[in-house]
């Protein structure tokens, strides 16, 4: 085998990610981008120099994909407090600091959420922020976050005292230990579903600062609930199983539904985390048949989460 | 035909030394005279056309702002002091006298500073190469300053208000400046023996998240000391974005002073999925 010289590539082993001050397990992937609002300055009589000017606002996100390890990190952030994220690059046992980190963002909000979980996979979540603050190997003096020392602090505090930091308390759901609680089918019906929250914001700037003043939630926030289900056979006089609704007694009846989902660890039993939203409107459904398998419908319902829901 | 990196753009307000380069990203030059028809009893068709007033020439551009080098608004600050003034502006390799009708000046959130200007000619205008375009007939230096501006640097102090900017935001700033000039014709010439300044107009749009009534007098307003009086004071500070980089760079930010402001319109509006903002405009005259 041909040796390869120079430095080994940053792995996975050697990378710790936080949302801020706590480690986010179960990692799958983590992106974050910048743009520098820059654009070439033309003006008439050009000597052939086209500077750069700053014409814009700074643009960041972030999007990350986790397993559902422990708890949901990220459904809390539905509301109107501000992330930050730290991308450490620390040698496996070794506690992290400032020194460490490869990349942070601060100031990130929440704009997009998804929860999603199939028959054989294991639950796992998608999020996407905003960043408003500051993205890159920050410091204290380039954090642009009040909050930035305080959480690398309680950071280092907790990997220090974690030993070498990558053994815990495994808890996990599977498939087997989900509940969902909704009246127009069984559980054991359920092949696949997805719980997908839209959080619309809405920077406001300021003249004198290129950091918003304040970022507005715009209510509504829609969370679309989507069931794949198998059907049952009405020939053989079974009474249970989803029964198609007639969409177009909407607006006069309209299928209104609650639901209830709960996680349990799939060891122990113990409850890992309930999610709930109530008036879910079915708003779309599909049937489909082919000649390899059962036959399913697609469910598609959502909820108007107002300020009054909160 | 050439492109446009190839024709100049420069101002030189009365009494400065050299034009100035203007980062200009659109400019238009009108030159039109006005003709009267003629038409006779006994006769069909017209006799001919005659001249029937003076031919003028009109020229407007949009630029971006140095706040360093910004020769516009000098014409602004002679006006504002009651000092008549003129400039020569070079286009595209035509010269002329003008005489400045309009300024405006814009600053949003994020955005780099624009300007517009607009100026009267009453003279002819000439040009170095007839019947082409070319360069002015010295060398023009463009962005020497490297002062652009940017709503990131763009200040509004209001008298009687204090503290940071993120308590009383200022979500968005529009100044104008208005100029009335007035051509002395006497019969015997073309062109006018002298160009009268008679006033000027200077005005100020910001969109604030507060109320500010526009009373001058009577009923009290919610906004203390300006809402009883119907005034505005303060200054709007337009810095170069590139001040706050810490490279030893010196303050040259354009200062307008807004002293002495009415008060003339406030206006709240709403819609949806946004904030409730007020649009103040005030007024000054010269």
């Amino acid at each position: 085998m041909a040796h390869i010289p120079g430095p080994l590539r940053l792995r996975r082993e050697n990378q710790r990610f936080f949302l801020s001050s706590t480690e986010v397990r179960g990692t799958q992937s983590v992106q974050m981008s910048y743009a520098a609002p820059s654009i070439p300055l033309k003006h008439i009589g050009q000597t052939g120099v086209y500077p750069e000017i700053a014409n814009g606002p700074y643009l960041g996100n972030f999007s990350t994909s986790t397993l559902f390890v422990n708890n949901d990190p990220y459904i809390s952030y539905t509301g109107d407090y501000l992330a930050n994220g730290y991308l450490h690059e620390t040698e496996e046992g070794k506690p992290t600091s400032e020194d460490t980190i490869d990349i942070a963002f601060t100031s990130g909000v929440l704009t997009s959420y998804s929860f999603q979980c199939s028959i054989g996979a294991i639950p796992s979540i998608s999020a996407e922020f905003a960043v408003f603050g500051n993205m890159g190997p920050l410091t204290m003096s380039n954090a642009n976050s009040d909050r930035f020392n305080n959480e690398i602090d309680a950071q280092t505090a907790s990997t220090s005292a974690a030993g070498n930091g990558k053994d815990f308390t495994l808890q996990i759901a599977d498939p087997r230990s989900i509940q969902i609680s909704m009246n127009d089918f069984e559980t054991n019906r359920v092949n696949s579903f997805s719980v997908d929250i839209n959080v619309a914001r809405r920077p406001v700037y300021g003249l004198g600062d290129s950091t918003p003043i304040k970022i507005c939630r715009d209510f509504p926030i829609s969370v679309e609930c989507s069931f794949q289900i198998d059907l049952d056979s009405h020939d053989m006089r079974s009474k249970t199983g989803y029964q198609y609704k007639p969409l177009r007694d909407f607006p006069c009846s309209p299928n209104l539904e609650n639901l209830t989902l709960q996680l349990f660890d799939h060891n122990t039993d113990g409850l890992l985390q309930t999610y709930s939203f109530t008036d879910l409107l079915l708003v779309s459904q599909s049937h489909g048949a082919n000649i390899d398998g059962n036959a399913v419908a697609s469910l598609t319902y959502r909820a108007l989460i107002d300020k009054k829901k909160l | 035909m050439i492109y446009f990196d190839e024709i100049d753009l420069a101002v030189k307000p009365k009494g400065a030394a050299s034009y100035s380069g203007i980062l200009a990203d659109k400019c238009s030059l009108s030159i039109s005279n006005s003709i009267q028809e003629n038409y006779s009893i006994g006769r069909t068709g017209v006799l001919g056309t005659s001249p029937n007033g003076p031919a003028q020439a009109s020229i407007n551009f949009s630029y971006f702002v140095e706040t360093a080098s910004e020769p516009c608004f000098e014409v602004v600050r002679l006006l504002k002091n009651h000092h008549a003034t003129k400039c020569d502006i070079s286009f595209a390799g035509t010269t002329g006298t003008f005489y400045l009708d309009g300024y405006d000046l814009a600053s949003a959130p994020n955005d780099t500073i624009k300007a517009s200007a607009n100026f009267a000619c009453f003279d002819l205008i000439t040009g170095k190469n007839l019947g082409k375009f070319s360069r002015h007939n010295s060398t023009i230096n463009y962005n020497t300053s490297r002062s652009t501006a940017n709503g990131w640097s763009t200040y509004l102090v209001e008298t009687g208000i204090s503290g940071h900017a993120r308590q009383h935001p200022t979500l968005g700033l529009s100044y104008s400046f208005s100029a009335k000039h007035e051509p002395m014709y006497c019969i015997g010439k073309q062109v006018p023996s002298q160009v009268d300044f008679m006033g000027a107009k200077e005005s100020l749009r910001t969109i604030k998240t507060e109320l500010y009534n526009a009373h001058q007098s009577g009923i009290s307003g919610q906004h203390a000391n300006l809402a009883n009086t119907g005034s505005f004071s303060g200054e709007a500070y337009f810095s170069p974005t590139l001040l706050s980089c810490s490279n030893g760079m010196s303050d040259s930010s354009l200062e307008v002073n807004l002293s002495g402001h009415i008060i003339t319109e406030t206006s709240i509006d709403s819609q949806v999925s946004d904030l409730v903002l007020t649009s103040i405009s005030s007024e000054k005259y010269f």
